[in-house]
């Protein structure tokens, strides 16, 4: 006890109590300064950077990563290397804006209202540019998918969170790497999205000087536009080629041959191939200015194409050809790499994703799942069981409505291919009745739908009287074969989707009756017609 | 000498360790400090006494300049006192259910006076019919023996909407808006026959609603200026500038007129408060105080042109929604819990107090949370609290008021959004959506969630529809 009074003990004691006191506060401070710091430095440097690829009108078969016979896409297949390549993305329309606005959207055409050349996005959906605005992100979009600039009710509806919206409306001009690059660089502090909006390979084919086709190609097509409007596409049906005489009456017949329809595929595949080259120059760039490791890539096409496979050349229904495109997506903070993913995907998966990624709430008008949890742990998507297409608006809508809405914009020189349309002539052939009809507002919301699994498709054609009437390949070709209500498709075994099944399967054809019918009803006000009706005399 | 240098090695890590224990004991000693069981009350009556329409920032004991509550201000003195209770609608018929289902009003459904209003169809909403698994406090009460009664000033809690579900007794006011004379009295009546059992009483007043005129006038005792404008008070002029704010959005009024108006409120919340006080004087000579839990509620606020209209039921703003609650134990216990609570916590946080067995069925019910654990003097977990009005042909709003003072207001019918900061802005009148972008979409992310999680569509909310409340004529739509 004594020695507890001696005073230099209690001095010392006294001493490494004030210290233990002294160390312990300052560790507290610290302990708390250097948790805020981090948590403020984790939210601002965290959030990666997000280029997002859509290439207009490219197959999912025609990438060479698919398999396909010609190496079409060295870079997009690197690309692919380096992240998740899904061979099964199914896109929600089979039109450029259309389908871009449920991948901007996550949400259906019918739902988000964007179901037109000339409908505006409501002001109360977001797009993934207004939601990431939110986040601090410096967005722009660059590109030539000109109908994103155009038409505009969809520039108005694209333009929205955008602080540059760089789209020029000449396919053969992709955009500058340079400008991309400096705009991804400007502010280092700032994650960018940039969106990418290629029409490079959209119609008319053979833009590019690097191309497959057979120089000694000598056939019919040889000295034609290779497109829709001003083009030879419209004249095409089942292997004839239509020669119109300035009175609009049919003046000859041209069979096209193989070799006739190959000259085409060479064209679109060398369109393809110069593309790809310019993503990989692109690729290049953002690894050389070392932004690779924090930004995430995702790559896919609004939309497919039909070559020859269902009698013409052109994205005109929801036919695999038309709605199958491939779908990357890169994202350095994953580990999967170089995996092929099979199940079905949809354009609506990918905003959802995005937010995932960066850890944003989903916003509720988001109609998709979030492709994480397939990604991260190979969790298989109840929710893309199903996937529903909408044909909407129909191409006759967009070839008739297109001038109406053009008159304004088409002022100015931009592109005289453009211009050039050759309206008159498929003015010409086509009906007056028709015109008026689906230059009806009302008209819009006519809409064929399709449900598709991984292995059937049934199509509900609410067009078919309209479509037997009035196609524009029945009013060329002088023919009514006439249009089922519905259709079904074994994926597997008709890839092609050439042999309407549904007699053969009429309880597959419930099932998925009733999953449509549960989409029209949620998308669209208009009642299915019974699937027992006896009108399927045609197949 | 090693063994002393020892000893006091000891004795200096014996001094560290102490520092040590102290500082993580200060750390967690919001859970340590459990007062056990000292909050409970078993086999306690319980009494639940509702102010209809009493607006939090009208009660002293809330914060209010006058002494319109001096009752209500010692009960919450000697008792629990939530200075921060949200009511999840902003009128009575869905907002008082809320409180005894411990559910959202779109959950118990009953949203509405009617289910259906048309030329030839007006079936009145009834939780009976709507929810008829839904249990209320009441039958949890009358399950577990206890006599359960209701005396009520009838019109939006009357039995009509089923809201005597579970009582033995539930009586109305025989004139429509009844205060506590037309319901004190049976009350009373019942209470001296059936002392001796264990009891549940929900006592309820329409005194203060704009829709009673008090039987003895007003003295115009609040009143502290001479007052020159053209209002005269009264339950006719209420319902003129009612109908005059919905029409035109925004009243003409002077902050004079208002204030005038808000003198003849606070006397109408005194006169209550001083029957309230009658009441429970009686109570004490039935000599049921020291077995009682006397809670003093309201299911909603009123507004007197805070922002610029009168009534309640077409906003969610806080004049409407911040209600009083106080939980006065017989126990001499008391706190004051500023935290968040709701109406939905109620449910639970009597079925603790009484220890009432709480089955699985009910668990899954309710969707509130004991206040128990914040009454034991738990500091955090404020809680988010929704609140949503399906207001006759006008307005269909859900909000979301966030525990760090926040609130997102959703308009369905035309997908408007608000924001308020309810620290720097309490008058709620900064929408401050546009600067706050990230927030506004997280929290209406949030919001729509809670929709999605409790089952309703969307699409359908934005149908305004036409259900009258008042009586008054729909001329567009009348299908709901």
């Amino acid at each position: 006890m004594l020695l507890f009074f001696d005073s230099t003990k209690i001095k010392k004691a006294l001493k490494l109590f004030i210290l233990a006191l002294v160390i312990l506060g300052v560790a507290a401070a610290a302990f708390f300064y250097f948790k805020n710091q981090m948590a403020e430095k984790n939210v601002k440097s965290r959030r990666p950077n997000i280029i997002l690829i859509s290439i207009d009108s490219l197959r999912a078969d025609h990438i060479s990563a698919s398999g396909y016979v010609r190496r079409t896409t060295p870079n997009i297949d690197a690309l692919a290397k380096e992240g998740v390549y899904f061979k099964n993305y199914i896109t929600q329309a089979y039109l450029t804006p259309i389908s871009e606005m449920a991948v901007h959207t996550g949400m259906y055409p019918s739902s988000s209202g964007v179901v037109g050349f000339d409908t505006v996005l409501p002001d109360n959906f977001l797009t993934v540019a207004q939601i990431l605005k939110k986040y601090g992100y410096r967005n722009a979009a660059f590109g030539n998918s000109m109908e994103t600039l155009l038409y505009p009710a969809l520039k108005t509806s694209f333009i929205r969170g955008y602080d540059l919206y760089n789209i020029n409306p000449v396919r053969e001009r992709l955009p500058m790497v340079e400008s991309l690059v400096n705009f991804a660089t400007l502010e280092p502090d700032k994650p960018f999205f940039i969106w990418l909006a290629l029409g490079s390979v959209h119609f008319k084919y053979g833009k590019f000087p690097e191309n497959f086709s057979d120089p000694n190609y000598s056939g019919p097509l040889k000295s034609q536009r290779l497109n829709w409007f001003n083009g030879v596409f419209p004249w095409i049906y089942k292997n004839i080629l239509y020669e119109i005489a300035s009175n609009g009456k049919i003046a000859g017949k041209t069979s096209l041959n193989q070799e006739d329809a190959q000259y085409v595929i060479d064209k679109y595949d060398g369109d393809i191939l110069a593309t790809d080259a310019w993503i990989g120059e692109l690729l290049k760039r953002i690894k050389n200015e070392g932004l690779e490791k924090n930004t995430i890539i995702i790559l896919q096409s609004e939309h497919g194409e039909d070559l020859n496979e269902h009698g013409y050349i052109h994205h005109y229904d929801i036919f695999d050809t038309m709605i199958k495109t491939p779908l990357i997506i890169k994202n350095p903070f994953l580990s999967s790499k170089n995996i092929t993913v099979e199940e079905q995907v949809q354009s609506i998966n990918i905003l959802p994703t995005i937010l995932d990624f960066l850890k944003i709430p989903k916003a509720h008008q988001i109609e998709g799942v979030s492709l994480l949890p397939l990604l991260e742990k190979n969790e298989k998507l109840d929710a893309n069981d199903y996937i529903f297409i909408e044909r909407i608006p129909l191409w006759e809508r967009v070839i008739f409505t297109r001038d109406k809405n053009l008159k304004d914009t088409l002022e100015s020189s931009w592109s005289a291919d453009f211009f050039d349309s050759g309206m008159e002539k498929i003015s010409l052939f086509y009906k007056k009745e028709a015109v008026d009809l689906i230059q009806n507002d009302a008209f819009i919301k006519q809409r064929d739908v399709a449900v598709r699994t991984s292995e059937w498709k049934l199509i509900f054609r609410q067009t078919a009287e309209f479509q037997t009437e009035y196609s524009w390949w029945n009013v060329l070709s002088g023919e009514k074969p006439g249009v089922a209500p519905f259709e079904l498709y074994n994926l597997r075994s008709d890839p092609g989707e050439t042999k309407n099944v549904i007699q053969q399967y009429p309880d597959i054809a419930q099932i998925l009756k009733n999953k449509l019918m549960d989409f029209v009803k949620k998308t669209d006000n208009k009642k299915m017609p019974e699937i027992e009706k006896p009108i399927y005399d045609y197949f | 000498m090693p063994k002393l240098a020892t000893f006091f090695a000891k004795k200096q890590f014996l001094i560290l360790i102490l520092i040590l224990v102290t500082a993580g004991f200060l750390f967690y000693r919001d859970n340590l400090r459990d007062s056990g069981d000292l909050l409970k009350c078993a086999d306690c009556n319980v009494l639940i006494v509702a102010f209809d329409a009493e607006q939090a920032g009208h009660v002293g004991a809330l914060g209010y300049s006058k002494n319109t509550s001096p009752v209500q201000d010692s009960l919450a003195k000697s008792g629990f006192l939530f200075t921060n209770a949200i009511a999840q609608s902003s009128w009575t018929v869905p907002s008082f259910m809320s409180f005894f289902t411990s559910l959202y009003p779109s959950e118990h459904k009953l949203t509405n006076k009617y289910t259906e209003f048309s030329q030839s169809v007006k079936t009145i909403s009834n939780i009976k019919n709507l929810a008829p698994t839904v249990q209320t406090l009441a039958e949890v009460f009358q399950r577990n023996g206890y006599a359960t009664a209701g005396f009520t000033g009838d019109a939006g809690v009357g039995a009509g909407f089923g809201y005597n579900k579970g009582f033995d007794v539930y009586v109305d006011s025989q004139t429509p808006f009844g205060g506590f004379e037309a319901s004190i009295p049976p009350a009373l009546e019942w209470l001296k026959n059936n002392k001796d059992k264990k009891f549940f009483m929900f006592l309820h007043s329409y005194s203060i609603h704009g829709q009673n005129d008090p039987a003895e006038g007003y003295t115009k005792k609040f009143l502290d200026f001479n007052y020159a404008g053209p209002l005269q008070g009264g339950k006719a002029e209420q319902a003129k500038l009612r109908e005059e704010g919905l029409a035109k959005g925004k009243l003409a009024l002077t902050e004079e007129d208002y204030k005038f108006w808000r003198a003849l409120y606070d006397e109408k919340i005194y006169n209550a408060d001083k029957k309230f006080g009658e009441f429970l004087t009686q109570l004490d000579g039935l000599d049921l105080t020291k077995k009682t839990i006397i809670i003093v509620l309201s299911d909603h606020g009123t507004e007197i042109g805070e922002h610029q209209r009168f009534d309640h039921g077409f906003s969610l703003y806080d004049e409407l929604i911040h209600v009083p609650l106080i939980i006065k134990l017989p126990q001499k216990i008391s706190k004051v819990v500023d935290n968040q609570v709701r109406a939905i916590d109620l449910m639970p946080t009597v079925l603790e107090l009484v220890g009432l067995p709480v089955d699985e069925k009910i668990k899954n019910q309710m969707k509130g949370e004991s206040l128990v654990s914040l009454m034991r003097g738990q500091k955090t977990g404020g809680r988010d609290a929704f609140s949503e009005t399906d207001y006759r042909n006008y307005t269909h709003k859900k909000s979301l008021r966030t525990s760090d003072g926040w609130k997102f207001i959703y308009t369905f019918e035309d997908d408007t959004r608000e924001l308020y900061n309810l620290k720097s802005d309490p008058g709620e009148t900064k929408n401050l959506v546009e600067q706050e972008p990230k927030l506004a979409y997280e929290l209406e992310q949030k919001l729509f969630q809670y929709i999605k999680d409790s089952g309703q569509d969307v699409t359908k909310l934005k149908e305004v529809g036409c259900l009258p409340v008042y009586g008054e004529v729909c001329t567009e739509k009348t299908v709901k």
